[in-house]
């Protein structure tokens, strides 16, 4: 060891002799079960040790492991330092020694000797680095890096396992604590009787009149409490920050009046009631601490009268459930103002290569305010990262790809990626996909060698290819006027990569200056900047759910969030300001325009000028308009600068719209001028018309949709669903058939079934049908049974039972298509006025400059 | 030493009928063969569970992590076992019992063959619901099938119905499991999946179990299958498609990993094509250019004047009648700027043209006409719909007609002041011809005043009240101001007035002063200008004979395009209401009512078009259900009777729901080869029927590699509706088992075993048998042969196969020559390790017994089945030529000449039966100077090696043995000793991409303990590019760049072995896919 010392190399110097590693790992008494041997089997753990040392290759490109490695540092250098985020790593101390030091203390707090691990806790927790650790300041030290998947292998071993659970057990109880808002002398009496416990979901916590024995602070999750009053069942939701059984403390023989369930995996801190009546000061000075926030917890009382408001409950139920509540930075979509547009996926698109933003995913209803009684905000959570509190992704990759980086944000890495896809699988939401790793959209730097070579579909060897395949020359795609096609689907299964949202970190939205650092203060989001409604919010659930909020116990200091998000509140206030600036302008240029234009006429002329008048500002005016409209389409189409959020833009549009096309309209006055004064006019009143027709239907087609659709889908699966409701009609009819004839009743069939079937098929393809839905707005469950009200005769008309079973579910579908129709046709709607509207604007652009210029050109001649 | 616990073990499943009775501390349930309890099914896991005693209370503990454990129905991770209990683990149902001081197992194995291949849930909803319509006849089945199905993924609500359930009010609550037993289990359950066996977690020390609890199980449990299958993301609303669409399914994205594969959405398409913006914006330029030289008119700023598009009749009769016109000539000119500009004729002329009758002289005015004014400047036209001939010849009078020479045309007038003379006399008063002739003010807003005063006023006395006292510019003029002249003539007589006391209100030229703007928009309204008075082309030249006819309007006319204002107050806004934007509001309501029309129209015929595909949707069905037949087998549709007719109608008529495999159970031979394919576990095996089955549908990946290690020939017996191209498996054509398995195309070839593509040692040896009884017969019919020293059979390759068939050809009495290359059935002596189970599972008692081989019960060690042959080779007296190698085998007469290495001449043979596996030669390295002899394929004595330089190529198991050999001596721990460095060999692994995940752990710690200690020299990456005559020449892999020119002594290419394909196809025996294709 001394001997590498006197070389005092400035950096670790890896060991690559396996062999040494597992001298090293037998000589280790918490790992040296991973090297044992069993007699006439091998190895107990074979092909573990095998990945962790050795590593092992499952296919080109596919090697995982090794996950051990070691490396000599040479004294004093660091190894970890405190707040780093690059929790991908532990270490377990081999030979020399670590000196461990905490911000603030000049003094090392502690030294690990040969066989201690260190540096776990944040590979478990997820959290940051909570202490510096540099190589002993004489004795250097000879280290085992071991990487995050090795834990899968290590925690096997009985030791190892044992020491991990207690570390974590023990660390977690003294974070616990430091949590509380207690005295700290209070805080180490707490330490030596608590206990730290992790539970599942569904476990029960506490039955009801069980006596209670220990306190039950929970640190993290949620915990549903039911409880028995006289009005019948009583069911609330306790999140981090409260304690159960609090009255245990004033009344001795105390039992739980309720139930707790633990609704997700939950963190609690134990706490016996015996110890602390061991020591009646300690009693005295923990009831006094946590007094209030004690005695929140355990009453059955409400803490606020709206807890128990119905509508607040369904919805933190289904928020809870769903785990809206356990993202750290959370995608909410509201379905009232989503357009429907896409644009935040082809932002994502734009910025990432491959979309990471789907827009399906899980759906809540809920009250706009905890005062509100009616679940009537409509929220999508779409399928993509909410950097979950405890990701399921993170434990289920092989080779550590996936990490926590800054501010706890979860990301993959692509060269450590192999494309196993087990983070994929592992993730509830649905949030990873596999692209293949020649398209990632990542410095070539980054990549490992021979995976830069990209084939990317536009380069000019593509092209060449296409051009030889000789297809028949489509003119309207030459000309650009097809829809652009879509991205082929990623079919190939070698060689992927990963990829989920990182929260648009290193990319051209969030550069970072020279130093590493974020060039910009606050951080954006491209999907966010691109929404042109601002239905699209990263928020944090605990701030922007008020409802959940409420649950947050008052025994911790803040609920903790490790990431960064926006802090929203209900009100946009961007836009509520933006739309005050619009209606001021509105109403101060439309007014103005028209007190000068019957003040003075639009022909009079002004400030002593020849030719200077109304005409003109108007002109001016609505030419200054139309730029600023024309603005918008071009930002629409910048993905990568900071230009603002798309809402606001959109505003900008509406409004500049409005205001050049009443100035222009004036402007007109009331001729339509010589020909091309004349189309100009027209194209304008065009331009004009759809985009009054698309502010009407962006504003009232969302809310329409919600209140039909149910649950939020795009409109190609409502496209694909319907097809296959047509098939399934077809499928019932003709096995039907089948078996009628088959049983003989052929002809009766024929004469009762398929006319009762077109009937109600006529009736219900009808356009009043399609039309009621709209009038009525009724769910889907209560459509299908009217249906079946309304065509029971259909059914009762047939004689056979399976005939009537099958009638019955024809209706069902036909019905279920109907309505499918009516949600498309508000799809298509929100986007079909598009392209007229862009058709005449570019018209109207053209004839513009050409009534600039002959405009000019009178004047002068 | 714990305590012990007894168990007592009834096996009612077939695979083991003994009763077993165990004392153990714990016991292990799994597939793994260790397990106290050995349940051997691809549905259970290695270490599934186990059970163990607590003060008298029986407990049982998952350790599956991917295939669970339920009681009664639900999954447990720990729960107390009650009698009635029933137990699942994979398709085995466990009933335990309880007696003093033990628990006793009946062990049974339940396969719901029908609902498991051919249900899905997703078919037939939640079980609930389905008995609410009345499917009760298919609940039973389709509980067995849920739960079976439980075991990866729960029934949705399950866990939470448990967790919500109160705790019944009477019924006692469930007694909390004492602290050790539960400190103890969860100690198992951090074991749970792992090789480690359960019963050396359960001796650990008390104290350390207690510490030993469940926090880092929680950490580490899968989440997915208990939430996102259950809730967040299960929930499907009906809207929500069943299937992948079309164009995923194309590209095989809906199952397994590649259902992770990115996929596009609609989304990423822009709303509109950018071509849209340009094309029409060019579009519309081009057009403006070709206007510009065709069209001149388009660019006209506004429209011709109205006159000139007027038809006469829209004129007011007032104006018809003074200016006597019937037409304006709107035809003549029609707009067209020519009519006017033209480039030889000056405008005016133009003008007169037309316009030469007396009302229309040129000018009026002789001093007019030398100041050169023209129609036009007076009429301009191209002033649109406001143009008026009141502003415009007033701005045009007051140019000239002003004190000073201003206008550039006032200059050729003489006097330069010419307003003063006509003005004079009763300018501005009005008196005319002495009579008085203003009768009201034209302000309404004085008329008003004037009509509201008590006492009524004469004209001449309003006038004057106007003029000084209400008009704003006036109100403080004195009489003398306008009365300015001898006071003695009379208060009428009007001296000087000052024409500019007029002009202030009554003309604009004059307007000067800030507040005008007012009395400007007063002239307007009173249209006052010029030519009230001085109307311009009179008939009369005299200029007092002009005056408007007393009682004409005064207020101004407006024209436009299709009518006329006439005065009007506000006029603008009047016109601009009427015509915003150059439409009126009859157009914008048009415009307005198209949207709901168009949406409306749309939706009215999108139904129409509904109704019309009615009609189309039978036609289409049908279709679907007769393609859906061709995959139907009787056995299959059988089961289907049992189904309800109406899930059955839904599932038959579409095609199947979901890739998943289809057995054939006719041709099923029941040998595993599918289920040990299948990595997802769909399948199992029917222990009854004796053939495999779906048992997990909902798993298929679509992996196919069931479908590819199906050896069941011509036709895989399993199928999956996939989409997947599948590798077919070149196999030699032969004909069936009637014929005895003689190779197509080449009679007297038979084959048997391996080198047909089947495995299975069973199937070789009743391939062997039945191959002989044929051949048997057909040379019974061929009759004696020509030639007396023919042998009847050569029987090529002792092998399983092999042996069966000389067994049988002697107990048939058939002259028989037997050859073996190597010893006999060497493969399975030498290849299978020391005390492997061969089953002969399947079973099936229903088949013949095999004669002279043995081959029944269940299976046993390969040991005791080597004896069992050497016993029949003993019993029969059997010669089997060993070491004697198969050279050649020619066509000879009737016959086969079999040349062998011993016997060169050959033995004459009528059949041929070749048994010889599919071992075949070792891979050649292909690369040029392999042919030089340093080429070594097998390493046999590494001792005979020292002190060379060897290049060993390949990176299995055989090749990195061979290397770590070469270099020195393995030692069990892992370790290489090296000799001493003159005798030390230099030994280079040249390696294709990286070492292969079968090499074992061992093999892997040599080799890179000899590459750490720099004994062997490895090159990734790399293959032989050339062996020269000193030199081996290595090149990479991708980018054939050479890498290294190394001296060497040896090659060893242990590169594997190829299929002895070439042997057979020189025999003329064809090869093929399964089904048939070339």
């Amino acid at each position: 060891m001394s001997a590498t010392v006197t070389a005092t190399p400035v950096t670790r110097q890896e060991i690559v002799n396996r062999h040494a590693i597992l001298e090293a790992i037998r000589g280790i008494s918490a790992i040296e079960e991973l090297a044992e041997l069993e007699p006439n089997h091998g190895y107990k753990f074979g092909v573990d040790l095998e990945v962790a040392i050795y590593g092992r290759n499952y296919g080109p490109g596919k090697k995982v492991g090794p996950y051990i490695r070691m490396y000599d540092y040479p004294p004093g250098v660091e190894i970890v330092r405190q707040g780093d985020w690059n929790t991908n790593t532990f270490y377990i101390v081999v030979a020399g020694a670590a000196e461990v030091f905490v911000a603030g203390i000049p003094e090392p707090v502690a030294i690990f000797e040969a066989g201690k691990p260190f540096g776990e806790m944040g590979v478990l927790a997820g959290t940051p680095r909570s202490a510096t650790v540099i190589a002993h300041r004489q004795r250097g030290i000879r280290v085992l890096e071991v990487q995050r998947p090795a834990l899968r292998i290590l925690r096997k071993l009985k030791r190892f396992g044992a020491a991990l659970d207690i570390t974590y057990r023990n660390n977690s109880r003294a974070s616990t604590i430091t949590q509380l808002q207690i005295p700290d002398d209070l805080r180490k009496s707490l330490a030596d009787i608590a206990d730290f416990q992790l539970v599942a979901r569904g476990h029960v916590l506490t039955s009801t009149a069980e006596p209670i024995r220990k306190l039950i602070l929970i640190r993290d999750g949620w915990v549903k409490r039911i409880s028995q009053t006289q009005t019948g069942e009583r069911t609330d939701y306790l999140g981090p920050g409260y304690i159960l059984g609090f009255n245990a403390l004033t009344v001795r023989e105390a039992r739980f009046p309720y139930r707790t369930v633990a609704m997700s995996r939950t963190e609690i801190l134990e706490i016996p009631v015996e110890a602390l009546y061991r020591d009646p000061h300690l009693l005295e000075r923990f009831k006094a601490a946590l007094g209030e926030a004690g005695e929140i917890g355990t009453p059955l009382q409400p803490v606020r009268q709206r807890t128990f408001n119905p509508a607040v409950k369904a919805a933190q139920e289904r928020l809870l459930n769903k785990g809206f509540a356990d993202a750290n930075n959370l995608l909410l979509m509201d379905m009232d103002l989503c357009i429907r547009c896409g644009n935040c996926s082809l932002a994502c698109h734009r910025i990432h290569g491959r979309s990471r933003l789907k827009r399906t995913g899980i759906h809540v209803l809920r009250p706009k305010t905890p005062a509100h009684t009616k679940l009537n905000q409509s929220l999508l959570m779409p399928a993509v990262c909410l950097h979950c509190k405890d990701p399921e992704c993170l434990t289920g990759c092989p080779t550590g790809a996936i990490a926590r980086f800054e501010g706890g944000q979860v990301d993959i890495l692509p060269n450590l990626c192999i494309g196993c896809s087990d983070c994929a699988t592992q993730c509830p939401y649905n949030a990873i996909s596999l692209i293949p790793r020649s398209e990632l959209k990542q410095s070539p730097s980054k990549l490992p060698t021979g995976a830069a070579r990209s084939h990317n579909g536009k380069g000019p060897g593509k092209s060449k290819e296409t051009a030889q395949e000789a297809e028949p020359f489509d003119p309207f795609a030459a000309f650009g006027l097809r829809f652009d096609p879509k991205p082929n689907p990623v079919t190939q299964d070698e060689d992927l990569v990963a990829i989920k949202c990182n929260l648009c970190n290193d990319t051209p939205l969030n550069p970072k200056d020279a130093t590493g650092k974020p060039a910009y203060a606050t951080h954006k989001y491209n999907c966010e900047e691109n929404c042109p409604t601002g239905a699209l919010r990263r928020v944090k659930p605990h701030e922007y759910f008020n409802e959940i909020a409420q649950i947050h116990g008052p025994a911790f200091r803040q609920p903790e969030t490790l990431i960064v998000g926006n802090r929203f509140g209900h009100a946009d206030r961007a836009k509520l300001l933006a739309h005050a600036v619009g209606i001021g302008l509105t109403l101060a240029l439309c007014g103005g325009t028209m007190a000068g234009i019957v003040q003075y006429g639009l022909g009079t002329p002004l400030l002593k000028s020849d030719w200077f008048n109304f005409r003109w500002i108007t002109g001016l005016v609505g030419l200054a308009g139309i730029i600023i409209v024309m603005l918008y389409p071009v930002r629409r189409q910048m993905w990568r600068r900071r230009s603002g959020a798309l809402k606001l833009w959109m505003l900008a549009h509406a409004y500049a719209g409005v205001i050049a096309g009443v100035v222009l309209l004036l402007h007109g006055g009331t001729s339509l001028g010589g020909p091309v004064t004349a189309a100009l006019m027209i194209s304008f009143d065009l331009v004009i018309l759809t985009g009054l027709i698309g502010i009407l239907l962006y504003q009232l087609g969302p809310p329409l949709l919600t209140t039909i659709e149910g649950e939020p889908l795009l409109a190609e699966d409502l496209a694909h669903r319907r097809d296959e409701l047509y098939q399934e009609i077809a499928d019932l009819t003709v096995t039907a058939q089948e078996q009628a004839e088959k049983e003989g009743r052929g002809a009766q069939f024929q004469q009762a079934f398929l006319p009762a079937r077109d009937r109600v098929m006529r009736a219900v393809f009808s356009l009043s049908f399609l039309l009621r839905q709209y009038i009525r707005r009724e769910s889907l469950d209560d459509l299908l049974a009217d249906a079946r009200k309304r065509f029971a005769n259909a059914v009762n008309q047939q004689s056979d039972a399976t005939d009537q079973e099958v009638m019955r579910q024809i209706i069902e579908a036909v019905a279920t298509i109907r309505r499918i129709d009516a949600l498309l046709y508000i799809h298509r709607a929100l986007k079909t006025w598009l392209p007229p509207h862009v058709i005449s604007t570019s018209v109207m652009l053209a004839l513009l400059v050409v009534h600039i210029v002959q405009v000019v050109y009178y004047l002068w001649r | 030493m714990a305590k012990l616990s007894r168990f007592r073990i009834q096996r009612k499943d077939f695979i083991d009928k003994g009763d077993l009775t165990l004392e153990l501390e714990g016991l292990v349930i799994g597939s793994q063969p260790d397990c106290d309890l050995w349940l051997n099914h691809p549905t259970v896991s290695r270490l599934h569970a186990g059970i163990r005693e607590v003060d008298g209370h029986w407990w049982l503990t998952n350790l599956s992590s991917t295939n669970g454990t339920q009681v009664n129905g639900a999954l447990i991770e720990t729960v107390e076992l009650q009698p009635e209990d029933v137990i699942r683990i994979g398709v085995f149902v466990l009933r335990p019992s309880f007696t003093e001081g033990a628990i006793m197992l009946d062990v049974d194995r339940q396969v719901d063959a029908y609902a498991a291949s051919e249900c899905s849930t997703r078919l037939l909803g939640d079980p609930i619901q389905a008995t609410a319509q009345g499917k009760t006849a298919l609940l039973p089945k389709l509980t067995g099938y849920l739960q079976q199905r439980g075991m990866t993924q729960p029934l949705r609500g399950q866990t939470q119905q448990l967790a919500d359930m109160p705790p019944a009010a009477d019924a006692p609550e469930a007694p909390s499991p004492p602290p050790s037993a539960t400190g103890l289990l969860h100690a198992a359950r951090l074991q749970r999946g792992m090789t480690g066996l359960l019963t050396s977690i359960l001796s650990l020390p008390e104290s350390e179990q207690k510490r030993f609890q469940q926090a880092m199980s929680v950490f580490w449990e899968r989440r997915k299958a208990a939430i996102k299958g259950e809730q967040k993301l299960d929930e499907q609303s009906p809207l929500e498609p069943r299937e992948l669409p079309e164009e995923l399914k194309r590209h095989n994205l809906h199952l397994g990993k590649k259902r992770f594969n990115w996929t596009p959405t609609d989304d990423l398409i822009r709303p509109w094509p950018r071509g849209y913006l340009y094309v029409f914006g060019a579009l519309t330029t081009i057009l403006c250019a070709i206007a510009f030289f065709a069209w001149e008119a388009a660019y006209v700023p506004g429209d011709t004047s109205n006159p000139h598009a007027l038809p006469a009749a829209k004129l007011p009769a007032p104006i018809q009648e003074r200016l006597s016109l019937k037409l304006v000539a709107n035809a003549p000119v029609e707009n067209q700027c020519s009519a006017c500009h033209a480039a030889t004729t000056s405008m005016q002329n133009k003008c007169v043209d037309c316009h030469e009758t007396n009302h229309f002289n040129t000018t009026v005015i002789a001093k007019h006409e030398e100041a050169k004014i023209q129609c036009v400047d007076c009429h301009t036209e191209h002033k649109g719909a406001d143009f008026r001939p009141g502003l415009v010849s007033r701005s045009m009078c007051i140019d000239c007609h002003r004190d000073g020479p201003t206008h550039p045309k006032a200059v050729s007038l003489k006097d330069g002041s010419p307003l003063r003379e006509p003005h004079r006399g009763s300018f501005g008063y009005p008196v005319e011809n002495g009579v008085w002739s203003w009768q009201r003010p034209m302000n309404p807003k004085w008329a008003k005043l004037f009509s509201e005063s008590r006492t009524p006023l004469d004209p001449s006395a309003q006038f004057h009240l106007v003029h000084a006292a209400v008009a704003p510019a006036a109100s403080a003029w004195k009489c003398s101001e306008c009365h300015a002249g001898a006071f003695a003539q009379g208060a009428s007589e009007v001296k000087v007035i000052n024409r500019d006391k007029c002009a202030v209100c009554h003309g604009q030229a004059y307007v000067q002063t800030a507040s005008l703007r007012e009395l400007d928009t007063d002239a307007l309204r009173l249209g006052i200008d010029c030519n009230s008075c001085h109307q311009q082309h009179p008939q009369s030249q005299t200029l007092a004979a002009l005056r408007r006819p007393a009682g004409s309007s005064p207020e101004p006319v407006i024209f436009t395009k299709d009518g006329v204002y006439r005065g009007g107050k506000d006029w603008q806004w009047t016109s601009l209401a009427a015509k915003f934007g150059g439409f009126t509001i009859g157009h914008w309501a048009l415009f307005l009512s198209l949207i709901p029309l168009t949406g409306i129209g749309f939706l009215t015929f999108d139904t129409l078009r509904k109704r019309r595909e009615q009609a189309a949707l039978k036609g289409q069905a049908l279709d679907l259900a007769n393609r859906h037949r061709k995959f139907t087998d009787t056995r299959y549709a059988e089961r289907w009777e049992s189904a309800t007719q109406v899930e059955r109608a839904r599932v038959s008529a579409r095609e199947n729901p979901m890739p998943h495999p289809v057995i054939n159970y006719e041709t099923c031979i029941g040998c595993h080869a599918c289920i040990l394919a299948c990595p997802q576990d769909v399948l199992g095996f029917d222990d009854q029927e004796h053939h495999a089955i779906v048992v997990n549908l909902e798993q298929c990946v679509e992996d196919t590699s069931c479908q590819q290690a199906c050896p069941t020939v011509p036709q895989s017996c399993v199928l999956i509706n996939t989409r997947q191209t599948i590798r077919e498996a070149p196999k030699p054509l032969r004909k069936g088992a009637a014929d005895g398995f003689e190779a197509e195309g080449v009679p007297g070839i038979y084959l048997v075993g391996d080198v047909s593509g089947v495995p299975l040692i069973r199937n070789a040896i009743k391939e062997g048998r039945l191959a002989i009884e044929r051949m048997a017969e057909k040379l019974r019919a061929e009759g004696a042969p020509a030639n007396a020293d023919y042998y009847d059979v050569a029987i090529i390759g002792i092998g399983p196969g092999g042996i069966a068939a000389v067994a049988r050809a002697a107990e048939l009495g058939l002259r028989y020559v037997a050859l073996e290359q190597g010893r006999r059935y060497s493969t399975i002596a030498e290849k299978y390790p020391a005390g492997k189970y061969v089953a002969f599972n399947p079973f099936n008692p229903a088949d013949p017994p095999l004669g002279a081989i043995r081959l029944d019960g269940p299976g046993d060690l390969k040991e005791t089945m080597l004896a069992w042959w050497d016993e029949t080779v003993e019993k029969l007296g059997l010669v089997i030529n060993e070491y004697e190698g198969c050279k050649e085998i020619a066509r000879e007469g009737d016959g086969f000449l079999v040349k062998t290495t011993k016997n060169p001449a050959g033995y004459r043979a009528r059949k041929v039966l070749l048994a010889i596996g599919n071992a075949g030669e070792p891979r050649k390295l292909g690369c040029p100077g392999e042919t030089e002899g340093r080429v070594l394929y097998r390493l046999q004595d590494p001792s005979a090696f020292k002190g060379k330089r060897i290049i060993v190529v390949g990176a299995g198991n055989s090749a990195v043995e061979a290397a770590v050999d070469l270099a020195g001596q393995r030692q069990p721990d892992g370790t290489v000793t090296f000799p001493p460095d003159a005798e030390a060999n230099q030994v280079t692994l040249v390696i294709r991409s990286d070492f292969p995940k079968d090499l074992t752990l061992e093999n892997k710690m040599w080799v890179y303990y000899c590459l750490d200690a720099g004994r062997i020299q490895a090159y990734f990456g790399a293959s032989v590019r050339e062996i020269t005559g000193t030199e081996v020449i290595l090149e990479d892999v991708r980018d054939k760049r050479e890498i290294a020119r190394l001296p060497n002594d040896y090659v060893f290419a242990l590169i594997g072995s190829m299929a002895p394909k070439e042997f057979l196809t020189k025999l003329g025996i064809q090869y093929a896919g399964r089904d048939g294709r070339q």
